[in-house]
């Protein structure tokens, strides 16, 4: 089953323009993300899974699926590494 | 060094929403990160104008970190802020740099700022310490005395890369001439409160904070010329309507502050195009330099001997004029300890007394 995620208690959005910054109020660790990868975050803010945001994603670009995975991916691990993204319960929106 | 006319007029054309005509020829060998920063402006350029690729990346690159700065600042503010209604104080103006950064600007990042400045009364200075010492901030380093300064610094770490200053003020400039100009009482009444900070802290009204910035830009800044104070003013002046400009003006006179104004928004109109009503500056320019004592900061890059002379004179009895000049020349004890760093007070003074005589001609900042 693909996997929910939630940006993290302690992580604050801000959108800027098309951007968007995620900062760790804690540690003061900030990642900028671009257009597409604040649309990505509210997607999967708004309680979709990561296969239906990608699916979302690829339909909102113009895009086959297979050729955003591997960014999805990538953007997914980095921003969980940095502790700005937790896993979540399907249930929790 | 202060800048050139061409290089304010080459960097203003280069910011957004200024009603310059860009399609002006702008000499971009002259455009540095170094200069956009000197003057405040970098978050304000309007990179399409930019030719240079370089900058253009860095400038971008900065956003992030201007954003995740500013949001932990505000966090900040608004849990001290809170905290002063816990302890019953609600008798304390936020000015300058935050106020028009939450109050002028689309975005508050786009306003640089070291510090945020707070006025309040200074018979409550210590229960303001208290809050600060309760939500981790420290008192920074600084000289202090009945004319000396009117103002005392605490810092907090937000985290190990950014850390909030609170300038507090007591008097709105050091500068003796201008220390009246404003009262915490005065602020109130005319001020308002902002969305962004909950409706806790006042800020200055439009008309209140034109004038602090023209105040501030020759009174504390007298040999600078940084285009964000400039553009502050331009963007204050233009939120004003036909009423406000005679208020305003029946203010800058009353507060013998109608030449500084003159000076700040003529500078804005000649580098943004300021839209101002046609008669504004001949009216301010109207009042008699002799009745205007802050005048004489018009001339600028004035030696510190004449600023000391300036405020001398703005000092009202020869008693008053002995007392700053001697806590002038022998700060507290343990101030020049620390600062001369050595433990012998007699050096102390001394190294300090050679150091005022040599800069008694220099320019100051």
């Amino acid at each position: 089953m693909s996997p929910h995620y939630q940006i993290s208690e302690h992580v604050s959005l801000t959108e800027v323009d098309n951007d968007a910054v995620l900062l760790d109020c804690e540690s003061g660790a900030y990642f900028g993300l671009n257009h597409v990868g604040l649309m990505l975050v509210n997607l999967l803010q708004q309680g979709l899974n990561q296969e239906a945001a990608q699916r979302k994603l690829a339909a909102h670009y113009n895009v086959s699926e297979p050729q955003i995975v591997d960014d999805i991916n990538a953007l997914i691990n980095e921003m969980l590494q940095r502790n700005l993204l937790n896993k979540s319960d399907p249930q929790t929106p | 060094m202060r800048p050139t006319p061409q290089d304010l007029t080459d960097l203003a054309n280069l910011m957004h929403n200024t009603g310059v005509d860009k399609n002006q020829e702008i000499d971009h060998s002259n455009i540095t990160l170094e200069k956009l920063d000197y003057h405040g402006i970098s978050a304000l350029i309007n990179q399409n104008a930019l030719f240079d690729k370089t900058l253009k990346t860095e400038l971008s690159k900065r956003k992030p970190l201007l954003v995740a700065n500013e949001v932990l600042k505000h966090k900040e503010l608004l849990s001290l802020f809170k905290a002063f209604q816990t302890a019953g104080l609600d008798k304390y103006v936020i000015f300058k740099g935050t106020a028009l950064a939450y109050s002028c600007y689309e975005k508050p990042w786009q306003r640089p700022r070291s510090d945020t400045d707070i006025f309040i009364s200074k018979e409550e200075l210590d229960l303001f310490a208290s809050v600060f010492e309760r939500q981790g901030y420290q008192k920074l380093f600084a000289t202090s005395g009945e004319y000396i300064s009117y103002q005392t610094t605490f810092g907090k770490h937000l985290t190990p890369n950014s850390t909030l200053n609170l300038d507090v003020h007591w008097r709105i400039s050091n500068r003796q001439c201008l220390t009246h100009a404003f009262s915490i009482d005065e602020l109130l009444l005319g001020g308002t409160t902002l969305d962004s900070f909950a409706h806790t802290a006042v800020i200055p009204s439009t008309i209140n904070s034109l004038l602090i910035c023209c105040l501030h830009r020759l009174g504390h800044h007298n040999n600078e010329e940084r285009l964000a104070w400039l553009y502050d003013i331009h963007l204050l002046a233009s939120g004003l309507g036909d009423t406000d400009w005679a208020t305003f003006i029946a203010s800058a006179r009353d507060k013998k502050l109608a030449r500084l104004c003159a000076d700040g928004l003529t500078c804005s109109v000649e580098y943004f195009h300021t839209n101002i009503p046609d008669d504004t500056v001949a009216k301010l320019n109207a009042s008699p330099l002799t009745d205007e004592p802050s005048s004489a900061l018009l001339k600028r890059g004035l030696p510190a001997w004449k600023l000391l002379l300036i405020d001398l004179k703005a000092i009202s009895t020869y008693k008053n004029k002995l007392k700053f000049l001697f806590e002038m020349a022998f700060p507290p004890p343990s101030y020049i300890l620390k600062k001369m760093n050595t433990n012998s007070l007699l050096k102390a003074y001394m190294v300090r007394a050679w150091q005022g005589i040599i800069g008694l001609n220099k320019t100051k900042k």
